[in-house]
This record gives structure tokens, sequence and C-alpha cells, in this order.
């Protein structure tokens, strides 16, 4: 099934055009990975899809994106947000905040009254989808500076779940981490996709073939290649695949 | 601290081996810097000796300003000072937040832009031009303003004086003129140091503008605003010139905010000139002494106040 359709996507900083008639299916119940060398265009095809984007003065964009046959564009901003998460590069958890209010923080900035159950409730819920429920249940109050950074990313994810998304945006979510939180990251995403559709953008072609059903390969503003993860790692169809896939240039 | 205080006086560029007249004058310069606020304070205290060896305390008591028979009443114009410090600085903010909010999220490229050159112009209008404007094209108005206050909240204790053109009011609209300027372009500069990854963050939950103005810049801000509270609130203490123009300068407890009164630093700039006794004028220098205590305290205050902040966030 198809969650997500984007039909002719072109995006602009000003005048200068970065991604170029993008088409593409995000599929339900699925990790989707978009590949390529640095500033081919992957994070702001990802900003695209939650309408990140325009927060960029002089941002543009043209083309259709679809959620659920919606075209996102015609939809109310903050709810295209709200259904459509986002994880960044680097942790950025809300500093003065303790742990449980930024798990929380899509509720309390958006001022909903919750009580002191529902709010237990839902913190330790979404800290056991991502695992740190049994490293921080005792310090809940504590402010998230003195969790690692592995903890802190693994924090900004729970407070994205929290928010009830369809869909989750990942820019490359393991990139400031140790390899043991980004095994501890990956096995996460994992876990989550029967739950919830994953859109990641990686440096790491291991890791796209470790956790993606789908992955796109891009290159300068153009999709060049999108299929089932397998095939475009082991017959890409495209010359351009196939020398990035191994080690040729990137 | 004793230690460093030391290092800093020991002359040891003064060795021939390796002399540096550069050193040198850095550290002539350095101590004359420590030097200058130390000798203007000895020289503020032994010209107010006199004064305070002959009324003493008595100028704490009285409410009563008359240089002909010696009474020097310091606590109404000393009140005067803080009242007119804190409210110009109060009405400041409540002006110049929102302003800077707009200027920093609501408005793009060329009105932003505008705005900025705007109230960059407005900052750089002298006190004393702007004193002489609101002399002449506000204080007239004034009165009626205030007729109009007294009759719809002469209710209201401090609102049922005798309306007048120079007092309280007029001087507290003309700082908090002047105040709102720096204040903008301060707390501008503030929100641009929240973290852009933060403000992502909060778009990316879905939230509002209002919402990330009042939930993330807001405190983050916060220990910023403290030391714009405190800058302005020495700048509005110790401004002279527009003070001195408007205030009125009747150096007792103002019945009302419409009624004429003075500060400090009015009265120091009015009558300093006419001093005709040994007394007088030295009164007129215990004056600059409590100033200079107040707007010291208040910025050792500021320092106490953030460091604290700064360790709680931390």
């Amino acid at each position: 099934m198809i969650k997500m359709k984007l039909q002719d996507v072109h995006a602009f900083f000003g005048k200068n055009e970065v991604l170029k008639s993008i088409n593409l299916d995000v599929y339900d119940k699925a990790v989707t990975s978009i590949i390529g060398p640095s500033g081919c265009g992957k994070t702001t095809l990802l900003r695209c899809l939650n309408r990140m984007h325009e927060l960029d003065r002089n941002a543009s964009i043209k083309g259709r994106i679809l959620l659920d046959n919606a075209d996102i564009f015609k939809m109310d901003l903050y709810k295209v947000r709200r259904k459509v998460g986002m994880v960044f590069q680097r942790p950025n958890p809300f500093p003065f905040m303790s742990i449980q209010d930024n798990v929380l923080a899509g509720f309390l900035m958006s001022g909903k009254r919750l009580s002191k159950n529902q709010k237990e409730e839902i913190c330790e819920k979404n800290l056991r989808r991502v695992a740190l429920w049994e490293e921080s249940k005792d310090r809940l109050r504590d402010l998230p500076t003195n969790l690692s950074g592995g903890q802190q990313q693994r924090l900004c994810i729970a407070r994205a779940l929290a928010n009830d998304p369809e869909i989750i945006l990942m820019d490359e979510p393991t990139s400031a981490l140790d390899p043991i939180s980004t095994s501890k990251i990956e096995e996460l995403i994992i876990g989550l996709k029967n739950e919830i559709v994953i859109v990641i953008v990686t440096h790491n072609m291991q890791q796209a073939a470790r956790i993606s059903d789908f992955t796109s390969f891009m290159y300068l503003g153009n999709l060049i290649e999108y299929g089932v993860t397998e095939q475009i790692f082991k017959v890409p169809k495209e010359k351009l695949t196939e020398d990035y896939i191994t080690g040729r240039f990137g | 601290m004793f230690k460093k205080a030391q290092n800093i006086l020991s002359f040891r560029s003064i060795d021939l081996a390796n002399f540096s007249l550069f050193d040198l004058l850095l550290k002539v310069v350095a101590v004359f810097l420590i030097l200058l606020p130390v000798l203007i304070f000895i020289i503020l205290f032994i010209n107010s000796l006199p004064a305070i060896s002959k009324l003493g305390f008595s100028v704490f008591t009285t409410n009563n300003w008359d240089p002909v028979s010696d009474k020097f009443g310091v606590i109404a114009p000393l009140f005067v000072t803080i009242i007119v410090g804190v409210v110009s600085t109060v009405l400041g903010l409540m002006i110049s937040t929102p302003i800077a909010l707009f200027l920093s999220f609501y408005s793009r490229g060329k009105i932003s832009s505008f705005f900025s050159t705007v109230i960059d112009a407005l900052a750089s209008i002298p006190s004393v031009v702007l004193g002489l404007w609101a002399i002449f094209y506000v204080a007239p108005h004034i009165g009626a303003i205030e007729t109009v206050i007294k009759a719809l909240f002469g209710f209201i204790p401090f609102l049922n004086g005798n309306p007048s053109p120079f007092g309280l009011l007029t001087t507290i609209l003309i700082l908090t003129l002047m105040l709102v300027p720096i204040q903008t372009v301060l707390i501008k500069e503030l929100i641009t140091l929240v973290p852009r990854n933060l403000l992502e963050a909060g778009f990316s939950l879905g939230t509002t503008k209002y919402e990330i103005v009042t939930n993330l810049i807001l405190p983050f801000i916060g220990q910023g605003i403290v030391a714009v509270v405190f800058l302005s609130l020495a700048r509005g203490m110790e401004e002279t010139m527009a003070t001195a123009m408007l205030i009125g300068n009747r150096p007792l407890f103002p019945d009302s905010i419409f009624s004429p009164t003075a500060t400090l630093t009015s009265i120091i700039a009015n009558e300093f000139s006419e001093a005709f006794s040994k007394t007088y004028l030295s009164v007129l220098f215990e004056l600059g002494l409590i100033l200079f205590a107040l707007v010291f305290v208040t910025n050792v205050c500021a320092k106490l106040i953030l460091r604290m902040l700064y360790r709680r966030f931390r």
C-alpha cells in the first residue's frame, strides 16, 4: 500500500533548483532509505515531506505530495507536521525541560491538558518503545543534558513518537553517535516498522542495507534509482548506482 | 583574587632583558581603569563629608527641600529615581519584546530590515533632542491626557492629582521611548542565539509560531532578559538630560503620577550652578554618591542573579 506519493516534486533555494522532478512512492509498514553523496538533496527531499523545507527563507516547492491521497500543501501545515514527525541529525532535546516533559513536548507546547496519570502513561509507553525506560525511569524529572548522546537521540525519537505520527522522517539519526548507540537505534527502527512508516536519510550504505526495505539513490538533485533494497544493492539497474554502491565515487 | 592582582601589578616587563613598551602601556591602562571608579568614589565621598557631618541621617528622615534653611530631604528624589527607572523599564519591555519577536519571526526580508533601520535611528536620537522635542510637542498634550485619565480612573490612588504638563508621567513616557530601541536591539540579538535545531525540533512537532515563542523562545532568552532589565534599569535611573528637562524639579514626594517631582540626577543637573552654600554643594555630591551606589548595586545584583540562573540551567 502506498502511504505517501511524490509527483514531480521540484524544490528550490532562491533560484537554485536542488530537487529536480522527484517521483517516489513511500510504502506503508516499511522502512524507506534515501542514500547518495553529500549535497545530492537527500535532506531537502526529506524536509519536503513534512513541509519543514518551507521554514527556510526563500525556499519553495513545486509539485504534489500526497499523504493518503490528500495533497499536503492543501492541508493545514501543523496537521501535516503532526502526522509526519521528524528526528534530526544531532540529538536536540529541549535543554530546559525535564526528560518527561521532553517526551510530552508535543502536548505541552500545544497547550493540551493531560491528567497526571495520562502524562505518566504516555511518557512510559513511549520511553519503552525506544528502550529508554529502564535507563531513565528514576530520573524523569532530570534535565536531558545528563543523558548520553545516544540516549538523547532515543529521547528525541520518543518525543516524535508521542505525537502519534503516521510517518517518521529520520535525517541521518546516527551520524553523531558511537557504534553501540547506532546499533541500538537501528534495532529500534526495525522494531518500529510494523507500527509506523519510516523514511531515513543515511550516509551509511551498510545501514541502508541492514534496516531498509526500499532504497532510493539520489545524485545531484535527481532520483537515479528506486527499488527494493536487495535489488538496489545486488543488481542495480543504473550504472551510476552501481558506481556509488561499489565505492567508485561518493 | 589577591594573587591575580599581584600578577597584574608585578611589572616584570621592566626587566631590561625582555622589556616591552607595549606590555607596560597595557598594564598602565589597566591599572588606570581600575583606579578610575575608586578615585571618583573617593572624590564624591570627600566632597560629601561636610554634608554628612552637618546633616547626618536627617537627610533620610525629612521630606523637605529648602536650601535656605539647610533642609535637604534625599529620600524623595531617591524614591522617584527608582520608580522612574523601574516603571520605564517595565513599560519598555512590554513594547520592545513584541517588536523584537515581530522583527525576528513574523516579518521577512525588506520589512524586517526597514524596521531595524528605524529602530537604530530611534536609538541614536540624543536624549537632549528628545527632551527638547518632548517639551514643545509632547508636554502640552500631557495635561489633556492626564485630565482624561483622572476623570476615568480618578478613584485609584496616585491617579487623581492635578494634571501638569511636566512631571512623573511625562518623564516616564519619554524614558520608555528612549529605552525601547535599546531593549529591542538587545532582545533581537538574544533571539538569534536560540539554537536553530531547537526551533526545528519545535516546528517538527506541529506547533504554531505562537507556541514556539511562548514555549521555546521566551524560556530560552529568559536569562538574557534579566540582563536587559538591569541594563535598562541602570540606564533609566541615571538618565539626566531628558529627566531634568521634563520632571518639573520639585524635590518632594509626588502625590500622584502627574505631579512634578525630581530625581537624584535632575537635582544635580539643575542646581549645581546655583548652590550658594558649602553645605548645599556638598549635598549635591552626596546625591551623586547615592546615585553611584544605587547603580553599582543594580549592576552587582544583575551579576549575582545571572550567575544564579546560569547555575540552575547547567
